[in-house]
């Protein structure tokens, strides 16, 4: 039966008159929106998504109408990025005359309160001067400027109330909390300095990743999948502080994200880690942690002390023309590579590393030299693995090289094919780094420290 | 409760577009001989006589016709008419004046009932078309709702109406829109705090949203990317089948697509009585229940009265004096700027808009013309337009910042603020006292219309400063972007 809690005759007020501050989406608008969302499965989180980005072009139309003299930034908002959209249900990385600005959509269902996610008040990255809450009406496909609240005020109500965080790392906020004069807001981007609003320091938690490397590794696991449409939300696994860690590495939340919506975002059309996401989650915390090896130092003549340090041997004059000539072992890889049409600039520097593995000693020959470059820099590294006596690989060798996006290669001496060594070569540009892991079986491994070419 | 007549009296409408009520004398003598009981019964119980009726009515379609299943249609369908009429011209009391709209605009898309047809027999063919009356009584169920609740709902999400109800600016949300946005979170406060339902109640209705939204929504992002229609359609017959099987896997039980279907409107409407009234009663401002107010950061507004703190008042006074002059030439700079922006866009956009703009801009603060005044003038079918036209709440902020902007290095020298954003809301505020007044109420009164036009304070300095504005832009241009330029040299961040 109906519960009616209005009499029949107040049914009609239902009808709302529509708010001549409303400002009509564009049909290409839309479509982006419905682009943002698209690879997001959650279907909670995806329309949430395809709200927010309503309301950020909604918020832009507003800001458009209202004033030519704003210097607004709404270049890559956070919802361009599909893993921040997924985690954190709101619009941030804005600026409106230099004040950053936060926004989150209001739909047609709302209560006295609104959830808000804690990393936008909490972390530096995607903290706001300004929280803006935009009303999107879906079907009429339009938005109005519902309240805003800076982030003092907001800090201001919380202390006064205690407001504590729940468990599922949001805050409900309430509604009466905003200032709902939109021209309020105006006013104070337009005429105040933003050291009006002041954002607290935050440390930096970098040292703190690696130190709960182990630990992190485990719950990450754990965030896959159980069964299928049931994925685990990152607060039912992490404690708040792993989670603010995790929040301020983006590559991290991108794993997670691949893993839990079965995506691949990076532009590698084969991504291993997609099979295997844990085996390359190890190589990710190796890329964010361990100190780098600028192979850029090479090319000084002499190995840096870092290289010194792990061990790397420094192969003395080393170009693919006297190497052919000295009859070292390394003069006759290049030879086989260049025979199989591997090119090899004369520019190239080397240098090689022992590895023992479960008894056994393997040697890995690294050469890099800069390429030529259109847009920016790049650089190439061609690794080799064999053995110092030349003799056949052991089967099951496994030569793997990741970047931040995911497993680029994995190489592997099998059965039918003995060979002597194994090779790959990467290109990158002075921004990436890669790691590389050499592996006997799934338990004998050994991964070295991620190699970049800097000239910084 | 309702009175008798309603079940023999047809509200038609006439070829001239009026309703008219013409009494049907075997469906009364139907009625009294039916139910003896409620003779002479100023109202009658609307409930039980439905079931009665609608029994007839069915137990005949099966076992073929009888005098009693027309009559009793007869009753129902008189009943039905009555209904439509009184949605209507609800509607129209309520938003008719201000959206430019009467009663009989919108009795076309519903009230068709032509009249009881009495050679209607089984088995015949049906006529291609239904009236709008039969279709609400085809569908109504007695279990489910009472028949006036049912044709209230049928008429408020008639498609016809709401059609002609956006384009005067009055909307109804959707059912769907309202339960796509729902969150699951936001469900379970509303059913356990608004209406008290037991933990069991909630969890069923949470697994119906979310076997809703596991379907619909997706969905609706679908059609949306194939360019589909902008409103919310009612979801297919197949859809409700796949929600009743989602529901089936978790629940354990079987379930009909048709009992998924009076689950969600039901679930709908508890969602939409919920925001009528959290948006009934939401103040614009409203301060917090727990916080004292002269602490609340945001409430800061000095009262128009005269401020205690002799000091603090003279301090204001004094800068109000001393700024005259650059005042009221800031002024007028602002003024032009903005509304040279504006306009700059807005003829870029549509210049017959543009125009308008400019007309309605000088009858309202030159004319001292009211709104329905100006919609009248300008040719426009009602008063809203002319709001949404003008929008002059932001127009007069957008100055007042500009204002503001150009004064402020100079006020902020004045006082060292602590806070400064509440310093810049009083000295907003001081400005819109002293360049109007009370005017805000007056504009929400202009919206109303309910107030005179003289009452306009056409020699506030605003008011003279817009009119100033247009009557420069008349005579010499070339004079405006002077006036602008020459102000905005000495801001700092480039206006």
């Amino acid at each position: 039966m109906f519960t009616s809690f209005l009499d029949e005759s107040e049914v009609l007020f239902e009808f709302e008159p529509l708010n001549p501050e409303a400002l009509p989406l564009s049909s290409e608008q839309i479509n982006q929106s419905l682009d943002y969302c698209r690879s997001i499965l959650d279907d909670r989180k995806q329309w949430q998504t395809y709200l927010n980005s309503l309301a950020l072009f909604g918020f832009q139309n507003w800001l458009e109408q209202r004033s030519s003299e704003l210097i607004f930034n709404l270049e890559h908002p956070s919802v361009e990025k599909p893993e921040l959209a997924y985690f954190i249900e709101a619009v941030c990385n804005l600026a409106v005359n230099q004040f950053k600005i936060c926004l989150v959509a209001l739909g047609n269902s709302i209560t006295d309160t609104i959830s808000l996610p804690r990393a936008i008040f909490q972390l530096p990255e995607y903290r706001a001067h300004y929280y803006i809450l935009i009303e999107v009406q879906e079907e009429l496909e339009t938005t109005s400027i519902y309240g805003f609240i800076s982030y003092s005020d907001f800090q201001a109500h919380k202390t006064q109330i205690d407001l504590e965080p729940k468990a599922d790392w949001t805050y409900s906020v309430p509604l009466s909390w905003f200032n709902t004069e939109p021209d309020q807001f105006l006013l104070f981007v337009r005429c105040l300095e933003v050291s009006a609003i002041p954002l607290p320091e935050i440390p930096n938690p970098a040292i703190l990743l690696s130190q709960i490397r182990e630990e992190l590794i485990s719950k990450l696991s754990q965030l896959q999948s159980s069964e299928p449409g049931i994925v685990p939300e990152l607060w039912q696994i992490l404690t708040w502080e792993q989670g603010k860690i995790l929040f301020s590495y983006p590559e991290l939340l991108r794993w997670i994200y691949e893993v839990q919506n079965q995506a691949i975002l990076s532009a590698q059309p084969i991504s291993p880690s997609h099979q295997n996401p844990i085996v390359y989650l190890t190589d990710l915390f190796n890329l964010l942690t361990q100190p780098t090896l600028n192979l850029a130092g090479w090319f000084n003549q002499e190995l840096d002390t870092l290289s010194t340090a792990l061990s790397w041997v420094f192969i003395p004059d080393f170009s693919p023309e006297t190497a052919l000539r000295d009859g070292t072992e390394i003069s006759s890889l290049v030879k086989q590579l260049q025979e199989n049409g591997v090119e090899i600039s004369p520019q190239a520097k080397g240098a090689y590393r022992d590895l023992g593995l479960g008894g056994r000693s393997l040697r890995l020959y690294a050469l890099t030299w800069p390429l030529e470059w259109e847009i920016e820099p790049e650089w190439t590294l061609l690794l080799i693995l064999g053995l110092p006596t030349g003799t056949d690989l052991p089967v099951g060798v496994k030569l793997r090289v990741s970047d931040a996006t995911g497993i680029l290669v994995e190489q592997d001496s099998n059965r039918e094919d003995q060979c002597s060594y194994l090779f790959t070569r990467v290109v990158g540009t002075c921004q990436e780094k890669f790691v590389v892991t050499v592996s006997l079986r799934e338990d004998i491994t050994e991964t070295l420290p991620p190699f970049e070419f800097s000239f910084n | 409760m309702s009175k008798a007549s309603k079940y023999w009296t047809l509200v038609k409408l006439e070829s001239s577009g009026r309703q008219k009520r013409s009494e049907i004398a075997a469906a009364k003598a139907f009625f009294e001989m039916a139910f003896p009981e409620f003779l002479g019964e100023a109202d009658v119980p609307d409930v039980p006589i439905q079931k009665q009726l609608v029994q007839w009515l069915r137990d005949a379609n099966s076992q073929g016709n009888n005098i009693n299943s027309q009559n009793a249609e007869c009753c129902l369908l008189c009943f039905i008419s009555w209904e439509i009429e009184q949605v209507c011209l609800q509607l129209a009391q309520q938003f008719g004046t201000y959206h430019g709209f009467r009663g009989q605009d919108l009795f076309p898309f519903v009230l068709d009932e032509e009249g009881i047809n009495r050679q209607r027999h089984l088995g015949q063919t049906k006529t291609p078309y239904q009236s709008f009356a039969r279709e609400i009584l085809q569908t109504f169920d007695p279990q489910q709702s009472s028949l006036a609740t049912w044709t209230n709902r049928r008429v408020k999400f008639n498609s016809e109406i709401n059609k002609f109800l956006l384009e005067h600016g009055v909307y109804l949300v959707s059912d769907w829109a309202i339960l796509n946005d729902t969150h699951p979170q936001q469900l379970e406060k509303i059913l356990t705090q608004f209406y008290q339902l037991t933990s069991l109640e909630v969890e069923q209705r949470l697994q119906l949203l979310a076997c809703y939204h596991s379907v619909y929504r997706s969905q609706r992002l679908q059609q949306r990317q194939a360019g589909a229609r902008k409103r919310c359609q009612p979801p297919t017959a197949q859809q409700y089948q796949q929600i009743a099987q989602r529901l089936e896997t978790l629940i354990q039980q079987r379930i009909s697509p048709k009992a998924v279907a009076w689950k969600l409107q039901n679930l709908a409407t508890l969602l939409r009585q919920y925001r009528t009234y959290i948006r009934g009663g939401k103040l614009p401002n409203q301060s917090l229940i727990f916080v004292d107010d002269s602490d609340s950061i945001i409430e800061q507004i000095p009262s128009p009265e005269p401020i205690e703190n002799d000091e603090e008042d003279i301090k204001k006074q004094e800068f109000l004096n001393w700024y005259e002059k650059q005042f009221l030439m800031c002024l007028h700079s602002s003024i032009a700027q903005v509304l040279e922006t504006g306009l700059t866009t807005c003829q870029k956009r549509d210049g017959a808009k543009a125009e308008q703009f400019l007309t309605a801009l000088y009858l309202f603060h030159c004319q001292g013309q009211s709104m329905s005044e100006i919609a009248a003038t300008l040719g426009l079918k009602a008063q809203y337009q002319v709001t949404r036209l003008l929008k002059l709440k932001a127009f007069r902020a957008d100055v007042r910042h500009h204002l503001l902007f150009q004064l402020r290095d100079r006020i902020l020298e004045y006082t060292k603020p602590e806070h400064p954003s509440q310093e810049l809301e009083q000295w907003e505020k001081q400005i819109e006292l002293a360049l109007d007044g009370e005017l805000e109420t007056l504009f929400k009164q202009a919206e109303s219309d309910s107030y005179i036009a003289q009452n306009r304070p056409l020699n506030s300095p605003f008011f003279k400063g817009v009119c100033y504005y247009l009557d420069l832009r008349e005579k010499s241009p070339n004079l405006i972007q002077s006036m602008i330029s020459l102000l905005s040299k000495n801001s700092r961040r480039s206006y």
